[in-house]
């Protein structure tokens, strides 16, 4: 049961499976190579309004025309029942699990270490400033950067907060961007930080939360795990390493 | 985890392809949680909704139910970890998805489904430094529908659209892969046809007008064709190579 890529060229599948996808009434597409042969399964729903053309000769045609090999293309019709709609599959079973919680109390790396989780992002207009508390451990440390920068300013303020805690890498933002938001109505963010002694300087981090600039530190969170990840793993837990800086206990 | 959101935020960032990252994030889960299969739902608003196993495998009869499933990510055995927000990575999928038909829809012409201007002459540049680096030639066809304006006149737009509609499908079928056929005005199409000598051109011209149904329904067109490099190494001195023939033709005709 485990997955099998299919031997093809890629850049070429992703569109040959975009446009089949496009079809009407299409919902899953499959690919199979035997005996160089590539084999294309489509599940289509039985839709009133059907294209000028059966679906059968489009996706024909659209797979000969994206392959260099020999092609079959299987159509399978499916009539959605009422029984069918709520379940959720029987054989590939789902487990509702709670997001993260918000103490980044589940805030782990891939072997179990802790990282540094955020507390709270907090605006000041008394000051006009914005402040991103971390805590790592029992060491609690707070960046800060003016508020009117927004997103970035949010970054910024997650990049000082991680100094503070030691983190052994001076990124800076590249830029932070709202992407949309989830089905329970979070932001979605990404932001990019540059950290021009890295093999790869550019990293990319993604997070939801409940405001804008919140999932901002979530983000460059997310982001900066994976600058040098071990170093940044295996190190940050240790507090012989970590550097003094702007730390409050 | 925080591998499998970097995955889909660099597709944001990068424009790579959204669906491959989607499988991409469904192989990462399946090895970051030793899990045996991994498949996601989800619900986009152009394409409704679609179903992704890892490894972009086939369907199995007894995995039916997830196509009525609702969207969300399902694993054999149940993942139960912390550390999997699915919420997110649902809407990750969902904005990938989107990605990848915003792309389509930007590229295409809406009416016959071949390249737009803007995409075909980004194709056709990248072509022409292939071709400069690697010394391989193509050939660059401009064509032209004949009197395709009396189409219009006399039989209204919504027929025109239709012959346009069908040649574009027409021209797609007689099209070798690797081609690139693109629509580049009202009645202009343009083609780009890789490794093609001059001797093969005049049979695949021949295919194209076979194909177009010129003896029948289809009004008659006039091609243009310039050899890259052989003719013309430069985007503007060839795609005016190209054009002058096709006005040469398009005066043969009247």
């Amino acid at each position: 049961m485990n997955a099998r890529p299919v031997d093809q060229r890629m850049d070429s599948l992703d569109d040959l499976e975009l446009e089949l996808r496009r079809l009407p009434g299409v919902l899953a597409a499959g690919f199979d190579v035997r005996d160089d042969v590539l084999h294309v399964q489509l599940h289509v729903v039985e839709v009133a309004e059907r294209a000028d053309m059966p679906i059968p000769v489009s996706a024909s045609r659209i797979a000969a025309r994206h392959s260099d090999r020999p092609v079959s293309v299987e159509v399978v019709g499916w009539q959605p029942t009422e029984a069918d709609r709520p379940q959720p599959p029987a054989l590939v079973e789902t487990a509702a699990v709670e997001p993260p919680s918000a103490n980044g109390e589940h805030d782990r790396g891939r072997n179990g270490e802790p990282l540094a989780q955020l507390l709270a992002v907090l605006t000041l207009p008394d000051t006009d400033e914005l402040e991103v508390h971390l805590v790592l451990d029992d060491e609690r440390a707070v960046g800060r950067a003016a508020a009117d920068s927004g997103l970035v300013g949010a970054v910024e303020a997650t990049i000082a907060a991680l100094r503070a805690l030691g983190a052994p890498f001076e990124p800076r933002a590249k830029w932070a961007r709202v992407l949309g938001e989830t089905i329970d109505k979070r932001t979605v963010v990404a932001v990019a930080l540059e950290c021009v002694d890295e093999e790869k300087p550019l990293r990319y981090g993604l997070a939801a939360d409940a405001s804008p600039i919140d999932a901002a530190a979530r983000a460059t969170l997310d982001a900066s795990s994976r600058f040098g990840r071990v170093r940044l793993r295996g190190l940050l837990p240790h507090r012989d390493v970590l550097a003094a800086g702007a730390r409050e206990r | 985890m925080s591998m499998l959101i970097g995955e889909l935020a660099s597709t944001a960032a990068n424009g790579e392809s959204g669906i491959a990252t989607i499988y991409r994030a469904l192989d990462e889960l399946i090895e970051q949680f030793a899990l045996d299969d991994a498949a996601v739902v989800v619900e986009e608003s152009t394409l409704g909704r679609q179903v992704f196993c890892a490894g972009r495998r086939p369907l199995r009869a007894d995995e039916k139910e997830l196509l009525g499933a609702a969207p969300g990510l399902y694993t054999r055995p149940a993942l139960d970890d912390q550390r999997v927000d699915r919420s997110l990575i649902q809407s990750l999928c969902v904005l990938a998805l989107r990605l990848d038909a915003l792309r389509y829809d930007a590229w295409h012409d809406p009416l016959t489904g071949l390249f737009d201007r803007r995409s075909f002459d980004r194709l056709l540049q990248m072509a022409i430094a292939r071709s400069n680096r690697y010394g391989r030639p193509f050939t660059l066809v401009l064509l032209d529908l004949d009197h395709f304006k009396t189409v219009n006149d006399e039989q209204g737009h919504p027929a025109g659209d239709a012959v346009l509609r069908d040649l574009g499908e027409r021209f797609r079928r007689a099209l070798r892969s690797g081609d690139t056929a693109g629509r580049i005005g009202g009645d202009e199409f343009a083609m780009i046809l890789p490794n093609t000598e001059a001797d093969l051109v005049p049979a695949l011209l021949d295919r194209l007008r076979r194909a177009a149904g010129v003896e029948r329904d289809c009004p008659e067109f006039s091609f243009g064709v310039a050899q890259c490099p052989t003719e013309a190494s430069e985007l503007e001195t060839l795609v005016q190579l190209a054009d002058s023939r096709l006005l040469q033709a398009k005066q043969a005709t009247r």
